[in-house]
C-alpha cells in the first residue's frame, strides 16, 4: 500500500507540475521566440515570460487572495479589499518629487500673465481614508495636498477637491474595481472647481445620462482577481441639448485622428474600458473645438483623471488644448512646440495627488 | 529557488535529464544543474564557488600525495581563502550584512552580484580538505564528484552544511527510488508552503510593526513582532532546507536534518544544536574542538564555544548587528555554563519558557540597522507599559491568530508529537491523507507564487 500511495504522489505532484509547464510554453508560444530575439537580459526576459503566460493566472490570484487578503485583512500589492471595493493604498509618497513639481510649476507662472489653477485631486485611499484600519500604512493626502497647496506661488491658484468629494463619498464617486474616480465623481470635482473660478457650473439636470457599459473590471481586479467585488459601470453624461464638440483632433507622435466626440467607445472593446474618455493616456494633445461662443481657451495639462472631467467643462470653453506632459517629454518635446500658453484664457494643471508626485515630465515648462 | 520557473520549469527537466542520464552520468548531470542555478543568477557567481571547489579537490590530493608539512601548508592556505570567499561573499548584494557593504558606502562593483552559496561551498570545501588532512577518510578521485559535494547545489541557499563522507555512497551510486522520490516531493513541497504560506506572512507582520515608531507600540505588539519575526526566520530558513533535502532525496541523496523542533530546547546550548544543526556540528567539529582536545577541556572550554558560537552568528551575516547578536548569546551561553549546575535541576519546561523570553527579547538585536532603534524596542518590550495592548496588537490578534497558532504549532514540539503518535496508531490514514494533503500544498503555494510580493522574502 505505502508504494502504491508513493507512486499516487509521485504521479500526482508530476502531472500537476508538468501540464502547467506544457500549457505555459504551448499557450505563450508567440512570446517564447522573443527570448531569444529581442534584446536584454535573458534570465529577465525568461522569468516576465513564464510569469505572464504562466496558465490560470487569475485563477491563482483569485486563490491567494481569498485565502491571505480576506483571512488576515491585509494588502496585497498594497491594494485594500473592503466589504464591497478595493483601494489602492499609498504607504509612500515621494514628497521631494512632488514639491520639485510645485516649484517647476512656479517657475512656468514667472513666464506668464495668464492665470494658472492646480487642481489636486484625492485618490479613494484619500477618501475613504476612514475605512481603512488603522494598522494599514497610507499617505495623509489631505495633508499632503494642503501642504503641496502652501508652496505655490504668485499667479497659481488652488483648487480644493478633497472636501467636496468626501462631503458625497457615499454616492459612486469612485470606481468599485479602479484607482479612478467615475464621471459622477468627476462631475463633482468640475462643479467645484467653476465655482472655485467663479463661473457657474451647468446643473446635472442637463445632462442625459448614458448607462454605456456594466460590466468593467479595473485594474484592481485584474492585480487580485477578488471576487467578492462587484463588477463597475461606466456612465457618460451627454448633454441633454445638442454635442458641444464641433472636432477633437488627438495627436501622438507623428499620429493624428479627428472624431466628433470625447468619447471613444471603441474602448470597450479592448483591455481598459475606462479609455472611453479621451482615448485613456495613448495621446500626446488634444485639440478640442467646441459649439461655445464664449471666447474662452483653456490649456489643460492634465494628468490621468482629467480624462473623465473633460467633457464638462466643452460648453465653458470655445477651445481646449490638452496635453500630456509624461508623453510630451517622451517625444522628447516641450510645452512651446506644441502649444502658446499665452495664447489661452487659463492654463489648469489637474492630477490625482499621487500621479502628481510620480510624474518627472513638469520639466516640459522649459524651453530647450 | 522559490519561484515558478523553479518549480515548474527547471524541477522536471532536471529530473527528466537526470533520471535519463543512468547512474554513471548523473553526477555529471548534477553538477551541471549546480552550474545553472548559480549561474543563472549571476556568471560571476561561478567564480568563488570554482574556486572552492578547485581548492577542495586540490588540497586533498596533496594531503594524500605531498608530505605531511606541505600538505599542512595547502590546507591552511585551501582554509584561508575559503574563509576570504565566506567573508567577502556570503550575503553580498545586501549593504549591511556583507564586508564589502560595510567597508564602502556602495559595494565595489563586482560585490553587486549575487554570489548564490557561498556560506555553503566554502564550508564543504574546508570540512572535505580537513578530514582528507586528518586522514578521516580516503579522497574523491574523481573532480566531478568532489565538485558535486562541495557545490552541492541543492543546499547552496540555506544549507543544510553537508559532510562528505555521509553522502559518499549516495554519489557513487546515486539511486532513484520510489520511496525518496515521494518523501523528497513532500520535503520540496513543505518547504515551498512554509516560505510562502507561513514565514512570508510572518515578515510582513514584523515589517508592519517595526516599521512605526517604537513609542507607539505598546508592550504587547512589540512582542507579537518579535514573535513574528522569530518564526519568519525559523520558517524562512527551514523552508529552504526542506526544499534541499526533498531535492537530495529526489535525486537519491540522504539528507539530514536542520532543525528540530528548537524552541523547545531547554537552553540556549541546546537551542544552537537544534537550530541549523548542521551548522552547530560543522562548528563544533572545526573550530570547537580543535581548539579544545578533550585533555583541556576545563580550561578552554569557554573560549571555543564562545569561538564556535561567534562564527555561527557571523555565518548568518558580517554587519554590526550579528555581532551585537553574538556578543548576547556569548553572556548567555557563559551564564549558562556557569549556572550549570543550578540549570539542570530547574524543570525543562520552566527553562525552555525562560530560553524563549530571552531569545525574543534579544532578537532585535539583528532586526535593526541601528543599535538605537534595536534597544529602544527591546526596552519597550520589557517596559510593561500598555498591558492592554494597542491598535497594532489588535490587529495581530484579529488577523493573525490562525497564523501564529499554526506556525508556534509547527515550530514547537506539539505537532510533531501529535504527527508521531498518530502515525504509530495508524500509519496508512497518513499515507492516504499525505498525498491529497500534498496536492493541496502545491496549489497554494502556487497561487502565492503568482502573487510573488518580493518584498516578502528574507533570504
Amino acid at each position: 500500500m505505502k508504494r502504491s500511495l508513493n507512486l499516487i504522489s509521485i504521479a500526482g505532484f508530476f502531472t500537476i507540475i508538468i501540464m502547467l509547464a506544457v500549457s505555459t510554453l504551448i499557450f505563450g508560444r508567440d512570446s517564447f521566440s522573443e527570448i531569444f530575439s529581442s534584446k536584454g537580459d535573458i534570465r529577465v526576459k525568461t522569468e516576465t515570460f513564464i510569469n505572464s503566460t504562466f496558465p490560470l493566472d487569475g485563477n491563482w490570484r483569485s486563490l491567494h487572495t481569498m485565502i491571505y487578503g480576506a483571512v488576515t485583512g491585509e494588502t496585497i500589492n498594497d491594494i485594500f479589499s473592503d466589504e464591497d471595493r478595493l483601494i489602492r493604498v499609498y504607504p509612500r509618497y515621494d514628497k521631494d518629487r512632488a514639491f520639485s513639481n510645485v516649484g517647476l510649476i512656479n517657475n512656468f507662472a514667472r513666464t506668464t500673465d495668464i492665470p494658472i489653477s492646480l487642481v489636486l485631486a484625492p485618490t479613494a485611499a484619500g477618501v475613504y481614508h476612514d475605512s481603512l484600519p488603522d494598522y494599514i500604512e497610507n499617505t495623509d493626502q489631505l495633508e499632503i495636498i494642503n501642504s503641496l497647496y502652501y508652496k505655490l506661488g504668485k499667479g497659481v491658484g488652488s483648487i480644493d477637491m478633497f472636501y467636496p468629494l468626501y462631503s458625497v463619498k457615499d454616492d459612486y464617486i469612485f470606481y468599485r474595481t479602479s484607482d479612478c474616480w467615475t464621471s459622477l465623481g468627476a462631475y463633482y470635482a468640475y462643479e467645484e472647481m467653476m465655482r472655485q473660478l467663479g463661473a457657474q457650473p451647468f446643473d446635472l439636470s442637463n445632462y442625459d445620462l448614458e448607462y454605456a457599459d456594466d460590466s468593467y473590471y479595473g485594474e484592481l481586479y485584474h492585480e487580485l482577481r477578488y471576487m467578492s467585488c462587484d463588477e463597475d459601470s461606466i456612465n457618460l453624461f451627454r448633454p441633454k441639448l445638442d454635442s458641444t464638440v464641433s472636432e477633437v483632433k488627438l495627436y501622438r507622435d507623428n499620429e493624428e485622428i479627428i472624431a466628433r466626440s470625447v468619447y471613444f467607445k471603441s474602448a470597450f472593446a479592448g483591455t481598459n474600458k475606462n479609455d472611453v474618455y479621451l482615448h485613456g493616456d495613448d495621446y500626446t494633445r488634444a485639440e478640442i473645438d467646441t459649439t461655445s461662443e464664449s471666447g474662452l481657451r483653456l490649456l489643460l495639462i492634465k494628468g490621468h483623471y482629467a480624462n473623465t472631467l473633460v467633457s464638462f467643462l466643452l460648453p465653458h470653453y470655445e477651445h481646449i488644448t490638452i496635453v500630456d506632459p509624461d508623453r510630451l517629454k517622451a517625444e522628447g518635446k516641450t510645452l512651446s512646440d506644441v502649444a502658446e500658453p499665452d495664447s489661452y484664457n487659463r492654463i489648469l494643471i489637474m492630477y490625482d495627488c499621487v500621479q502628481f508626485s510620480r510624474t518627472d515630465s513638469f520639466d516640459i515648462f522649459n524651453d530647450k | 529557488m522559490v519561484s515558478i520557473g523553479f518549480l515548474y520549469f527547471f524541477l522536471p527537466v532536471f529530473m527528466a535529464l537526470y533520471a535519463l542520464a543512468g547512474q554513471k552520468y548523473r553526477p555529471v548531470m548534477f553538477l551541471l544543474a549546480g552550474v545553472f542555478v548559480v549561474g543563472w543568477d549571476s556568471v560571476y557567481g561561478l567564480i568563488p564557488i570554482v574556486l572552492s571547489i578547485v581548492l577542495g579537490y586540490m588540497s586533498a590530493l596533496v594531503s594524500e600525495k605531498a608530505p605531511r608539512k606541505a600538505a599542512g601548508a595547502f590546507l591552511a592556505l585551501t582554509v584561508l581563502l575559503n574563509v576570504a570567499a565566506l567573508v567577502l561573499f556570503s550575503y553580498s548584494r545586501y549593504y549591511d550584512t556583507d564586508l564589502s557593504g560595510r567597508l564602502t558606502t556602495h559595494p565595489l562593483p563586482f560585490f553587486d552580484y549575487h554570489f548564490i552559496g557561498a556560506g555553503v561551498y566554502t564550508l564543504h570545501s574546508i570540512s572535505y580538505s580537513a578530514d582528507i588532512f586528518m586522514k578521516k577518510y580516503e579522497r574523491e578521485k574523481s573532480f566531478i564528484k568532489t565538485a558535486c559535494y562541495i557545490g552541492f547545489f541543492p543546499c547552496l541557499i540555506c544549507g543544510p552544511i553537508l559532510r562528505y563522507d555521509r553522502i559518499r555512497e549516495d554519489l557513487a551510486h546515486p539511486v532513484i527510488s520510489y520511496d525518496k522520490m515521494a518523501d523528497g516531493i513532500r520535503s520540496l513541497v513543505y518547504g515551498f508552503s512554509q516560505k510562502l504560506i507561513i514565514a512570508s506572512p510572518l515578515l510582513t507582520v514584523w515589517q508592519r510593526l517595526s516599521s512605526q515608531k517604537t513609542a507607539d507600540l505598546s508592550f504587547a505588539s512589540c512582542w507579537f513582532a518579535a514573535a513574528a519575526f522569530s518564526l519568519a526566520i525559523y520558517f524562512d530558513l527551514k523552508a529552504y532546507c526542506d526544499i534541499a533535502k526533498g531535492l537530495g532525496l529526489m535525486a537519491g541523496f540522504n539528507m539530514p536534518d536542520n532543525f528540530s523542533a528548537p524552541f523547545s530546547a531547554g537552553g540556549f546550548n541546546e537551542l544552537m544544536k537544534r537550530f541549523c544543526s548542521t551548522l552547530y556540528e560543522w562548528a563544533r567539529d572545526y573550530i570547537y574542538r580543535p581548539l579544545c582536545p578533550k585533555s583541556e577541556k576545563e580550561s578552554i572550554y569557554l573560549p571555543a564555544m564562545l569561538a564556535a558560537t561567534v562564527f555561527g552568528i557571523i555565518w548568518f551575516g558580517i554587519g554590526g548587528r550579528y555581532f551585537v547578536w553574538g556578543l548576547f548569546f556569548m553572556l548567555i551561553l557563559t551564564f549558562e555554563y556557569i549556572s550549570r549546575k543550578l540549570l539542570t535541576k530547574m524543570n525543562h519546561v520552566l527553562r525552555s519558557v525562560f530560553m524563549n523570553i530571552l531569545f525574543l527579547g534579544g532578537l532585535p538585536l539583528t532586526a535593526f540597522s541601528s543599535p538605537a532603534d534595536s534597544v529602544r524596542f527591546i526596552a519597550k518590550m520589557f517596559s510593561f507599559s500598555g498591558l492592554t495592548g494597542d491598535v497594532y496588537a489588535l490587529y495581530v490578534v484579529k488577523n493573525y491568530f490562525f497564523l501564529y497558532f499554526i506556525a508556534i504549532l509547527f515550530a514547537f514540539a506539539p505537532a510533531r508529537l501529535v504527527r508521531t503518535n498518530f502515525n504509530r496508531l495508524n500509519p496508512n490514514i497518513v499515507r492516504i491523507v499525505q498525498p491529497i494533503v500534498q496536492t493541496i500544498l502545491l496549489l497554494l503555494s502556487t497561487a502565492f507564487l503568482c502573487a510573488w510580493q518580493p518584498e516578502g522574502f528574507m533570504f
